[in-house]
């Protein structure tokens, strides 16, 4: 019975911040303000603390969870199970800690916050952590659902400007309409198959060739799933919803709501479809690869081109994502394992810097890094936070985020694609780049004060947000509050204890290896043997300590990125930097921030994903 | 029948999308969008039809009922309509919002007052 006690936490982790929420959304006229701020940060702590327990009570063999005992009888599903390895309780247990760095900051951030912030805030979180575990193809699109009707409210909340309204439009229209094509796709699959559970889908489905109404099913599902993790030609709501949201919602944005959508794609991909017959492997990498290159170089040059530091943020976080589908889509272990402890690093470091930037935003009233040149004075400590993030996300040893780029090479490096390394070089140098140029420029006042921008006709600069119901801000100069100042600190010295820690590649490795191993998997959801085996991990590379070439890799990229910063702020480089707005001009034109257009390729990305899914699968 | 049903499915979804597509007024949209959603309602409840099937509905049946229609697919369909029903609500409360803070519920405009 030992099972039953331990997996019981798999739905103890979801009904935790769901009963806080629904406690807050109820009483919080009983309670006051400072009861509320901190009921909401001990729920989200104990949601992390339970998640990281199912990390460790996972790692080995899978947890299931049949709710009502309903288990299967002689290998048919007839239940609903949660079914969790230490990879997706790690994304969960990420969700819960940067959900608490966000309401302990929004401890100060919010003059008026009331109960309802909080309680949408742990639902949230309640709906990432089910969507993490759940083993069911609906309660996977209820899930994804969840999250995004939340998501929409908090990007829409406090709105007293136009423009957060229309950003959680588009992002609500664009996401809605994804989560229709889920939907459909969760249709036909039972269609072909008669089951709503990962685990027997894959079953059913698997040594057969895949026929139109797979393919179909696969677009469908897929192309929703890509929608929200805001990959080319799927991300134009993000800009405008990153842009938009509240600071501390945007770190729940940046490091959770998107990286969901693609351990979404990757969790149907081996749970579903990697048994169907003919090879399709191969063929599906090279479609995910090609998403995710170009996702992240478009994201790494839309964010140099950006001044309005939250849009900016929006775009590094789009070209990571680009590197995550790039290791997640080599489907080896190894670029999982890899892409799952960047997700991990570079999580925490971008939500560091969204923290930091609503430093900024709070204390001087501006997010617009022309506007705020020379304004650091004063914010020496929030300075050192955006500057170490942004070194961070080039991979600066030791934190965690190097450790996931050297795995992520080695995969490359495996299936014979070296110079992916370059790609990654390219989009991590030009992203963190944009970040240090800011960096440069609000706090040495370096760089010349251009004032007016050559792009206009863009949706590039949406203009000041004042995100605390337009109330003038008293005594600007004030000290930071402690709550606002340690939570980004925190969450990179959390970025820089798990680079420390020793093993963590093999851990990455493992939990891959099991996440991505459907037959075991299908074996332990469906107890078509007694005990599940424990999934072997293949090999770690030779050096699981960092190779000295590796270290030199990640020391040139962000000796690089400083380059590309300077280079940025250098009065001399201004013909190069004409050149460079000029060449993309009509890249930054088609971010136009209209739902129409935005709804167009979301279609026109419909079509070209089941055209490549019908090239790959049948 | 049945395929009839599915052509209802496409036209309502390329009509929404379309309507989306094309709007010029926050309103009109929000009910595209809802217009685009049925068209999944639909769809899940042909998927689970069963021609001479009676509703899933198990007591008081007679001595041979028959098949039923699939039940799950029903209830799949019947989330999606409170799911509809919450982005519906919220996106017309993100409209009135825009009414009222810009003065204008074309998008166009809309964008042309954050510049």
């Amino acid at each position: 019975m030992g099972l039953v006690s331990t997996s019981v936490l798999l739905p103890i982790s979801v009904a935790v911040p769901l009963g806080g929420a629904a406690l807050l959304a109820g009483f919080s006229w009983l309670l006051p303000r400072r009861a509320r701020d901190l009921i909401a940060i001990a729920v989200a702590l104990a949601t992390t603390a339970l998640t990281l327990s199912l990390v460790a009570a996972s790692a080995g063999h899978p947890m299931i969870y049949w709710f009502s005992g309903w288990r299967p009888s002689a290998g048919m599903v007839i239940g609903i199970d949660y079914a969790a390895g230490p990879l997706g309780a790690g994304m969960a247990s990420l969700a819960g800690v940067l959900a608490s760095a966000a309401l302990v900051y929004s401890w100060r951030y919010f003059d008026s916050a009331r109960g309802r912030h909080h309680a949408l805030v742990l639902i949230f979180l309640a709906a990432s952590v089910d969507f993490c575990l759940t083993g069911d193809l609906f309660n996977l699109f209820v899930a994804f659902e969840l999250v995004a009707v939340t998501a929409f409210a908090l990007t829409g909340y406090n709105a007293g400007h136009p423009g957060p309204l229309q950003g959680a439009i588009n992002f609500a229209v664009t996401n809605s309409l994804g989560g229709m094509t889920v939907l459909m796709g969760v249709g036909f699959l039972y269609a072909r198959t008669g089951s709503l559970n990962l685990a027997q889908i894959g079953q059913a489905l698997a040594g057969r060739h895949a026929d139109g109404l797979v393919v179909v099913a696969f677009a469908l599902l897929t192309g929703g799933f890509l929608v929200k993790a805001a990959v080319v030609p799927f991300h134009f709501w993000l800009p405008d919803a990153y842009g938009s949201a509240p600071t501390p919602v945007c770190v729940l944005f940046a490091g959770v709501m998107s990286e969901l959508g693609l351990f979404a794609v990757i969790r149907v991909w081996d749970t579903v479809f990697s048994g169907l017959a003919g090879g399709v492997g191969p063929r599906m990498r090279a479609v995910l690869l090609g998403f995710g290159i170009l996702t992240a170089v478009v994201g790494a040059v839309m964010a140099l081109a950006q001044t309005h530091l939250k849009r900016m943020l929006a775009f590094v976080t789009m070209s990571h994502l680009g590197i995550y589908l790039i290791g997640a889509g080599l489907l080896t272990p190894l670029g999982l394992a890899g892409a799952s402890l960047l997700v991990i690093g570079d999580g925490l470091a971008k939500s560091a810097l969204f923290l930091g930037v609503g430093v900024v935003q709070h204390q001087r009233a501006s997010v617009s890094e022309l506007k705020l040149r020379g304004q650091g004075r004063g914010l020496a400590v929030t300075g050192v936070t955006i500057v170490l993030g942004a070194l961070v996300l080039a991979d600066l040893p030791p934190f965690v985020s190097s450790a996931g780029h050297a795995l992520l090479v080695d995969a490359a490096d495996e299936v014979g694609l070296p110079w992916m390394e370059l790609v990654i070089a390219l989009s991590v140098i030009l992203s963190s780049g944009a970040v240090l140029r800011a960096a440069g420029r609000i706090w040495l006042g370096w760089g010349a004060s251009e004032s007016s921008r050559p792009d206009t006709g863009t949706a590039d600069d949406p203009g000041e947000e004042n995100e605390d119901d337009g109330r003038p801000r008293s005594g600007r100069r004030e000290r930071v509050p402690l709550t606002m100042v340690l939570p980004p600190l925190a969450l990179l010295a959390i970025g820089l204890g798990l680079g420390l820690t020793s093993g963590i590649e093999e851990h990455a490795v493992a939990a891959a290896a099991a996440f991505s191993d459907r037959t075991s998997y299908a074996a332990g959801v469906l107890g078509t043997h007694g005990s599940p085996i424990p999934p072997r991990g293949p090999a770690v590379p030779a050096s699981p300590e960092l190779s000295a070439g590796g270290v030199l890799t990640d020391l040139g990229q962000v000796l690089a990125a400083l380059g590309v910063a300077a280079l940025a702020l250098n009065p001399r480089a201004a013909g190069l930097r004409r050149a460079l707005a000029a060449g993309t001009g009509w890249l930054r034109r088609l971010h136009s921030g209209l739902v129409g257009d935005q709804v167009t390729w979301l279609v026109a990305g419909l079509a070209l994903l089941a055209a490549l899914g019908e090239a790959a699968l049948h | 029948m049945s395929v009839l049903a599915y052509g209802v499915v496409a036209w309502l979804f390329l009509v929404g999308i379309y309507g989306v597509v094309t709007s010029r007024n926050l309103i009109h949209l929000v009910v595209c969008v809802s217009v685009a959603q049925s068209a999944t309602d639909v769809l899940l409840l042909e998927i689970g039809y069963r021609n001479g099937g009676h509703a899933p509905v198990f007591v008081d049946l007679p001595a041979h009922p028959g098949p039923a229609v699939d039940a799950v697919m029903q209830a799949l369909a019947l989330t999606d309509v409170v799911v509809g029903a919450a982005v519906t609500a919220l996106l017309m409360a993100l409209a009135v919002q825009v009414h009222k803070r810009a003065g204008t519920l074309d998008p166009d405009e809309l964008r042309a007052t954050r510049e």
